[in-house]
């Protein structure tokens, strides 16, 4: 937990010196942040290329607009927050561009085969198992595991970045949670988990 | 074994855990290398953002059609003379000598005769596809005729499409008058059928030609979705991806691939504008649902 807390502290130093123009101290920024930040626009945006030019993007606009921001409590749920919406509006522009063809789809987080680690090696059924409920969890649930477990956000950060309140993040990871819960995971789960411990004890 | 025993499934008791994808240096530092680029110069806001605006202007103007070269049996074409071409992905706005404006979509051809001049007939040959806005010539009643491998067209001050593409012509009228006479291969083949007669058309009215199915002639709503390219405008009806795909192969020259055929018969509704391919492709792939990948030359489409 410290050294998140020291993170911060980089990263609040860095931004007070950006807002005396120092151009360096938002490469460290950069450099801090951008695999983040790049995966997480990879991740609403499903495309690679236009993740690297979303966070081209934000960079400079929040360079920008460095004097109205000002100081900062929190830098990082700052950018990742500040992603969020400018990826949103991008979609939004792309609806908006169609004149009548319907049903834009939400950002829509997908997760992957290399995003997983399955403790106990080689039992590739349950990892795809795994990854089967987590990709048809809603949306938003998986956008709050995402950033929960991806990004090691707390959940009040995870209400910051998704723009709703923290109250809604918690349920929402419960519902996750129980959702993976009460698919056929649920037995592995506890068929694993007791094994773990019976093997302890 | 009941739930209690994974209470809120604490993260070091799951069975699997997380992984953050790892992203190379490279890719990072390129970004900030672009980042720096824009910061360092610090424009003014507002003069990158008309920059921005006159850049997109231009791909608007650039970004439009193309096809295969169907026309080049070169029968009753001109040796010389003035000739315009756009490649794919490329429009042309052209000022004839007498006022006339065309604009050529890409991939396309047009030619005026080399005798072009103030009293004579103003003649020009067509491959591909273009939007003729053709100046009146009352005093001297000097025709305006546009050749293409099917037909002629003729024409006495009006505003028309004509796309030649895919041994088939569609010539859609939006003001004035044109008159279309049978040309070439179709000529012969149609003859029987329709004679000589030529075909007179009214604005709202467009015509379908091909050797198959003969001359189609029909009026239609919105006329100008057959010179949407000109505003960058797409217009599907029940329109499958195959056709789509043969519409961007003459526009910009790429091709789809595809793993499953089946995909190919998915059709689309509706209208969209795009300023580019990649716009293009961004919105096909949420209207179609399919991942659409752009790459060189291709679009490799597959299920999500």
């Amino acid at each position: 937990m410290s050294g998140i807390l020291s993170d911060n502290e980089m990263l609040k130093n860095c931004w007070q010196q950006c807002l005396a123009n120092d151009t360096a101290a938002l490469g460290h920024i950069h450099a801090a942040l951008f695999e983040g930040l790049y995966n997480y626009a990879g991740k609403l945006l499903n495309d690679d290329a236009l993740a690297d030019d979303a966070v081209q993007e934000l960079f400079i606009k929040i360079w920008q607009k460095r004097s109205s921001i000002g100081s900062l409590e929190k830098v990082k749920p700052f950018f990742f927050t500040a992603l969020r919406r400018q990826i949103l509006n991008q979609l939004r522009d792309i609806k908006s561009k169609q004149l009548k063809i319907n049903a834009v789809p939400e950002p829509d987080i997908e997760f992957s085969q290399e995003e997983i680690i399955i403790k106990k090696e080689d039992d590739t059924g349950l990892k795809e198992k795994i990854l089967q409920i987590l990709n048809t969890l809603p949306e938003r649930q998986r956008e709050v595991i995402y950033l929960h477990f991806f990004e090691d956000m707390a959940l009040a950060q995870v209400a910051e970045v998704m723009a709703i309140n923290y109250q809604s993040v918690q349920n929402l990871k419960q519902r996750a949670l129980q959702n993976m819960r009460s698919a056929d995971l649920l037995s592995l789960f506890t068929l694993l988990y007791t094994a773990y411990h019976f093997g302890k004890f | 074994m009941s739930e209690d025993l994974i209470p809120g499934l604490p993260e070091d008791d799951m069975s699997f855990n997380f992984r953050k994808k790892k992203v190379s240096n490279e890719i990072q530092e390129n970004n900030w290398k672009k980042v720096e680029d824009a910061i360092t110069n610090e424009v003014p806001v507002r003069t990158i953002n008309w920059f921005k605006t006159i850049a997109v202007a231009a791909s608007v103007v650039l970004m439009v059609t193309a096809g295969v070269w169907y026309l080049t049996s070169t029968g009753n074409r001109e040796e010389s003379g003035n000739v315009y071409t756009t490649g794919f992905a490329k429009i042309k706005k052209i000022t004839l000598p007498d006022g006339s404006k065309v604009t050529l979509n890409a991939n396309s051809e047009l030619k005026l005769s080399t005798d072009w001049n103030d009293k004579g007939d103003r003649q020009v040959w067509l491959e591909g596809e273009a939007f003729f806005e053709v100046e009146k010539k009352l005093a001297t009643h000097q025709k305006f005729v546009v050749h293409t491998k099917d037909i002629d067209v003729e024409v006495l001050g009006t505003k028309f499409n004509v796309n030649t593409r895919h041994e088939k012509a569609i010539v859609s009228l939006e003001e004035g008058k044109i008159k279309l006479s049978l040309n070439g291969e179709t000529r012969s083949v149609l003859k029987k059928k329709y004679k000589d007669e030529a075909i007179e058309m009214k604005p709202g009215e467009v015509v379908k030609l091909d050797t198959v199915s003969g001359i189609q002639l029909a009026r239609e709503q919105q006329i100008n979705f057959h010179s949407g390219w000109l505003r960058n405008e797409f217009h599907f009806n029940n329109t499958s991806l195959k056709e789509v795909g043969t519409m961007i192969n003459d526009i910009y020259g790429y091709t789809l691939v595809v793993q499953d055929e089946e995909l190919l018969k998915r059709t689309i509704s509706g209208d969209l504008r795009a300023d580019n391919l990649q716009e293009l492709v961004k919105v096909l792939q949420l209207a179609f649902k399919l991942k659409m990948k752009i790459e060189n030359k291709t679009i490799e489409i597959s299920q999500f």
